[in-house]
């Protein structure tokens, strides 16, 4: 087998892999077909992202991979080896919250909350890279994340609420 | 999702890559995005390659072309200066509509173009291009042209060891066109109901080039070359944009779905177009 080939393999489709997870450093088995959602909630019991359509279509599981917001149902979790993941858990301090998780509460942008997570993630990905995003940037980086609650006002507000203060 | 699935590879290099796909025979298959994969059911892959690391996240220009590699992201072709630059940023256009930011992280040109759903916008606008497609893997590589890429789809034209490498997109014939892409959908991020790739280039007020391809009507993008070229030379009048408008429309294929007519869709078809000529006019 070639050197600079990496092959993680074992007889009975377990890959063992290492990766950093909320600033944690972690090795772990995962099955050939399992998903990183599955992963980040079954085998780390981090279950704050949530299964919504396991279809890439609703953004309830997103979570940050290297900087990126990506829907976590639609990764093997076999692809997390050597990568830095942060999920809800691993966003605030403690009891800590963010400005966006804050403002998210201020503004009225959670109901029942499921969709939550996910809005969260992708907005704080979006505040790493843009400290001032506008309505467009924020638009945008909505799409893709179904809320069956609030209507979507509240939680652009929540947005909004964050680009206006880090704007000051 | 893949039930048998056994390996999963990570090649520093593209030849490691093909390696390991012609050993495959057809059980080992490239995994880019994988966004395709939640779907897939397939008992028969048994192993993926990651191209993500490969050397083939470029976006460049070569002599008189750009170059995507196939493991770029749709988000990398957002991002790139050059993608916004071609063309009035008509391929960034095409970028924007597919899905959203979630997806475009991870989907990759490649992938978009070997998948070829319906709903797929790339193939699209690559097609009104006139882009080559690159497929290596095979006894010596070959550059496909969209046109025939386009023509089945993309899994019976590649064997089992070849994969896409690259998308070439020739600078020159663009150069001062005015293009526009369009995705027809009920929202944002919904799958769209029409794609439109329009591409026009005016001598005066006479027509110099025009190449219009549609996708999400059916399987396969479609483009009418008989119908641009009848056109070239024509004087640029509302006639004349509503008669392409209307030929065009009138000859798409389209099938019926559940979300629109075959007939609505027609119509969708014809007034995107005419919409989209005028306003590249102005």
């Amino acid at each position: 087998m070639s050197g600079a080939l990496r092959r993680l393999w074992k007889d009975n489709m377990e890959h063992r892999i290492s990766f950093k997870i909320n600033g944690e450093q972690k090795t772990i088995s995962v099955s050939s077909h399992s998903t990183l959602l599955e992963m980040i909630r079954d085998q780390l019991h981090l279950t704050g992202s949530k299964v919504g359509c396991a279809n890439g279509e609703c953004g309830a599981c997103t979570i940050i991979m290297d900087g990126e917001p990506v829907r976590a149902c639609l990764i093997l979790a076999v692809e997390a080896d050597g990568r830095e993941l942060t999920t809800i858990e691993g966003v605030s301090k403690g009891n800590d919250l963010t400005d966006l998780q804050k403002a998210f509460v201020e503004e009225g942008a959670v109901q029942c909350g499921f969709c939550t997570p996910g809005f969260v993630m992708a907005g704080e990905a979006l505040l790493k890279r843009k400290s001032d995003p506008s309505d467009n940037d924020i638009k945008e980086s909505l799409g893709g994340h179904v809320c069956r609650c609030t209507g979507y006002e509240a939680i652009f507000s929540a947005f909004k609420k964050v680009s206006k203060k880090k704007r000051r | 999702m893949l039930k048998n699935l056994k390996d999963y590879y990570r090649p520093k290099s593209l030849p490691e890559a093909l390696k390991l796909l012609k050993k495959g025979k057809g059980k080992i298959i490239p995994a880019g995005g994988n966004t395709a994969l939640a779907d897939m059911e397939n008992p028969g892959i048994e192993g993926l390659v990651d191209i993500e690391k490969a050397g083939m996240s470029y976006i460049k220009q070569t002599g008189g072309n750009i170059n995507i590699g196939a493991a770029a992201t749709i988000t990398d072709m957002i991002e790139s200066a050059l993608i916004e630059k071609f063309c009035g940023g008509f391929l960034r256009q095409a970028a924007l509509s597919v899905g959203s930011t979630l997806n475009r992280n991870m989907i990759t040109v490649g992938g978009n173009v070997f998948q070829l759903f319906l709903w797929s916008s790339l193939p699209v606008a690559f097609l009104a291009l006139d882009a080559k497609i690159k497929v290596q893997g095979g006894s010596k590589p070959r550059l496909v042209p969209a046109a025939d890429f386009f023509k089945q789809l993309p899994r019976k034209i590649l064997s089992s060891s070849e994969m896409v490498t690259e998308v070439q997109i020739p600078l020159a014939p663009f150069k001062d066109a005015n293009a526009a892409f369009i995705k027809f959908s009920k929202t944002a991020t919904a799958f769209p109901m029409v794609n439109a790739a329009v591409i026009l280039k005016l001598k005066g007020k006479v027509i110099d080039k025009l190449a219009v391809s549609i996708g999400a009507l059916q399987l396969l993008p479609q483009r009418f070359t008989d119908i641009e070229a009848s056109v070239i030379g024509k004087e640029w009048d509302q006639k004349t944009i509503s008669a392409i408008a209307e030929e065009i429309s009138g000859r798409a294929k389209i099938l019926p779905e559940i979300r629109a007519s075959a007939e609505y869709k027609r119509q969708v078809v014809r007034a995107t177009i005419e919409d989209t000529l005028a306003s590249l006019s102005k």
